[in-house]
This record gives C-alpha cells, sequence and structure tokens, in this order.
C-alpha cells in the first residue's frame, strides 16, 4: 500500500541508519556515490528497502536520480505527493 | 621422497562461540548463546551490517589474524596476498531463505545486498577488499575438510612462490532451519565461527613476526572403509617422512563407516601418543579440524606439541595437517635470518 511521502528529516534518519552514519556526516545534499563512497550494490538495496516502507515501485530510470537526500526526496515527493 | 609443503604460521584467529582467543580453540563447543557474536566489539566502523553472519565471522577471525601478525602482513605488497578458506555450510540458511522469498513473494523482493552469497565463494571473497588481497582468493567446499584442504592448497601456492602470505582457514554458518528439522543430530554439536592463520613461506626471512610454528597437510580420497588403513598409513608415511612422528593425534571423525574405519587405524600411528577424539556432527562442518590447529599452535600449557590432526567425511575424504608449534624440540631446524625492521616490504621470492 502506497503511503505518504516522507519529510526530508525522516529520509535522513533513514540514510543515517542504512549507512551507519551522523548527521553531521550526511548532510542532505551530500552525494551517496561522490562524497560517502557508497557503492552500487548498496544503492539497491536502499532502494528495495525504500520501496518496501514506502509501498512504491521505482523505475530502473530513477535509480540514477537517487544521488543524494534531497534527490531521494523529491523523486519520492514527486511519486507520492508533496510531505 | 618429497612430503607435502610444509608453511610457517605467523599469525592466528579464532571466533566461535565461547571462543574469542587462539588459545582457548581447544576448549568445549557450547551450543551458541543469542548475541554471543558482537558485531562491533569485532569489526569496529561501517559497513558490515548487511553482511551475512559467516562473512563477519571469517573477518573477525582474519582482523584478529592479521593484528597478530603485524607488521609482516600489512607490509606485504597487495599483489602478493592472498586468501584460501575452507566451508561446507556457510549460506546454507541464506538459500534457503531466497527459496522462500521467491516462492511467496517473488525474486524482486530478495535483498539485493544479500544475493551475491549465494556463491558461497562470496564469504572468502569479501577478505579481499577488506585486507587489500590482489593475490588469489579461492574457497574449498567439501565435507568436514575441506578447511584442512585449504591449509594443504596455501601451503601449496606458497611453495610454488604464488603468494608471500595467505589467510588461510574456515568459516562455517548455524545450519539452515531444513537441515536442523531434517536430520537435528547430523548438526550437533555445532561447528559454528572461523578460524584463520596467516601462514607464509616456510623459509622466507622471519619478518619481526612472531612465528607460532608450521604446517603441512596431506590428503586423499577413500573409495570404501576397507581402504582406510591403506591410505592413512601412505598419508602418515609421507607426511612424517623428514621428521619425528607426531607425539599426539586430534581426530575429529563422525560416526559414520569411514569415521570408524579411521579411529580405529590411528592407534598404530600413535606411537605411544595420546589420541584426542574429537566428535564431529556428520552434517559436515569443516571448521572444527582448523580449530584444533589453531589450538595446538597457541596453547601456552604444554599441550603445543607436536600433532597430527586428522578428519574425515562420512563420503571418504582424509585430511591429516601435521602441526609442529615454534618451541616443539622435534622440529625440523630451520634457516634463521636476522629479523628486519617493520617496515619491510616482502616482495617476490627468488
Amino acid at each position: 500500500m502506497t503511503k505518504p511521502a516522507p519529510t526530508r528529516e525522516e529520509l535522513r534518519d533513514f540514510f543515517v541508519e542504512e549507512l551507519e552514519l551522523t548527521d553531521e556526516l550526511l548532510p542532505y545534499d551530500a552525494e551517496f556515490a561522490v562524497d560517502l563512497g557508497i557503492d552500487s550494490l548498496t544503492t539497491m538495496e536502499l532502494v528495495v528497502q525504500l520501496e518496501k516502507r514506502y509501498g512504491v515501485r521505482l523505475a530502473e530510470a530513477e535509480f540514477a536520480e537517487l544521488t543524494s537526500v534531497n534527490a531521494v526526496h523529491a523523486v519520492l515527493s514527486a511519486r507520492l505527493g508533496t510531505a | 621422497m618429497s612430503g607435502p609443503a610444509r608453511m610457517r604460521v605467523t599469525g592466528l584467529g579464532m571466533i566461535a562461540p565461547g571462543v574469542d582467543r587462539p588459545d582457548r580453540a581447544l576448549g568445549p563447543r557450547p551450543v551458541p548463546a543469542p548475541g554471543w557474536f558482537r558485531v562491533a566489539d569485532a569489526l569496529p566502523g561501517r559497513g558490515y551490517r548487511r553482511l551475512p553472519a559467516g562473512c563477519l565471522y571469517l573477518l573477525a577471525a582474519a582482523r584478529a589474524a592479521a593484528i597478530d601478525t603485524g607488521a609482516s602482513f600489512t607490509g606485504t605488497p597487495a599483489d602478493r596476498r592472498a586468501a584460501m578458506v575452507g566451508t561446507n555450510n556457510a549460506g546454507a540458511a541464506l538459500i534457503e531463505e531466497f527459496d522462500r522469498t521467491i516462492i511467496d513473494l517473488g525474486a524482486a523482493e530478495l535483498s539485493p545486498a544479500h544475493v551475491p552469497y549465494m556463491a558461497m565463494s562470496m564469504f572468502a571473497a569479501r577478505l579481499a577488499p577488506e585486507h587489500r588481497l590482489r593475490g588469489f582468493d579461492l574457497t574449498t567446499n567439501s565435507p568436514a575438510v575441506a578447511g584442512l584442504d585449504a591449509l594443504q592448497s596455501a601451503a601449496r601456492a606458497l611453495a610454488a612462490g604464488r603468494a608471500s602470505v595467505v589467510l588461510a582457514g574456515a568459516v562455517e554458518e548455524p545450519p539452515s532451519p531444513a537441515q536442523r528439522s531434517s536430520t537435528p543430530t547430523a548438526f550437533a554439536p555445532a561447528d559454528i565461527g572461523a578460524a584463520i592463520l596467516v601462514c607464509e613461506p616456510e623459509d622466507a626471512p622471519v619478518d619481526g613476526a612472531t612465528v607460532h610454528g608450521y604446517c603441512a597437510t596431506h590428503s586423499a580420497f577413500v573409495p570404501g572403509p576397507d581402504h582406510v588403513r591403506t591410505v592413512l598409513a601412505a598419508l602418515w608415511r609421507e607426511l612424517v617422512h623428514d621428521g619425528p612422528p607426531p607425539r599426539h593425534i586430534d581426530a575429529v571423525l563422525d560416526d559414520s563407516a569411514i569415521g570408524a574405519a579411521v579411529a580405529a587405524g590411528l592407534p598404530e600411528h600413535a606411537r605411544g601418543g595420546g589420541i584426542t577424539a574429537v566428535p564431529a556432527a556428520s552434517g559436515g562442518g569443516c571448521l572444527t579440524p582448523v580449530r584444533r590447529v589453531v589450538g595446538r599452535l597457541a596453547a601456552p600449557d604444554g599441550r603445543g606439541e607436536r600433532t597430527a590432526v586428522v578428519a574425515a567425511s562420512a563420503h571418504g575424504h582424509l585430511s591429516v595437517t601435521l602441526v609442529t608449534p615454534a618451541g616443539d624440540p622435534g622440529r625440523r631446524p630451520l634457516p634463521v635470518h636476522t629479523p628486519t625492521t617493520s617496515t619491510t616490504t616482502k616482495g617476490h621470492r627468488p
């Protein structure tokens, strides 16, 4: 079932938990691959987790857009409605 | 006659329920208590939370072994570092979980982080980025003996000059729910955890590391119980052809016909020394024999004598590792090199 879009803060909490980071190490605009060294396999895992959590199925073409907390927030808000 | 290749052991790491140090590896094998393995303690840092349990055990044991060896390991060029790990049951529970997920929910629901571990070789493969291994990184798979076979393959590779240092050992995970429910007695006592030895060529310069001892492994396939005595005698002859026989035998055997035949054949090789019978589960974990090797190399209380660790599977795989602790008076004299500074970099053997 589709759920409401998360807030940016909720999304950051999700990534902080999943990536074993702290808030300070995860600015909203930090790029997962470039700034945090997150590999493609971890990215795929996070996509699956997001899909389950928010009841949404993301297209492969959208994966490339999921580069930061801000970017993920934008994609999910577009799909689920602005939080 | 040239016997099996020998290698020098300069680092030991051991993780199992109730065992967090190599010198406790000869201790009992308790039923694992919930939470017995604490990832944050064994593997400080990020990036471990999605790894399967076996991978975590292996990384923790390898980390401890590398620390034990110290600069001698870290000073070795990445392309001269390698790994050779045995396992038989690692990944079994994960594959069952995958099956259930696919049946119930579909393949799209599989965890991408876990999917690579459908291949049993992925457990040891994770050692490569962790320890900057750019040499070979191989896995041996067989019931009971895969760990000792990994030691044998590591010794051969070192003797052939294919690496300067090899992380060699075994890892096992708890049996899967289906394994436990179908044949519960086949998996007790549990064979869970990981054991890693840092291995170098026998005659390479000692680079400041503590030498725990030496290992040589020989193996064979026995087509049936009637052949055990002959095959065992041949293995023994080649293992001890240039040194004294072991003073002790650790026999890691199950209750199969092959296991019984091996147990019956060992007394004639004990030469008055003791035989420790270590019951093995017919479910075929391969960690316990390597655990005995680690324990014999690390034992501080006089149990670290020249020992043969014997393992056999119900199918007929038979492996024997001759363990010679550094302090054993019966060990073959070895060239002594002046220790160099800890920053020395090891290169290719001449």
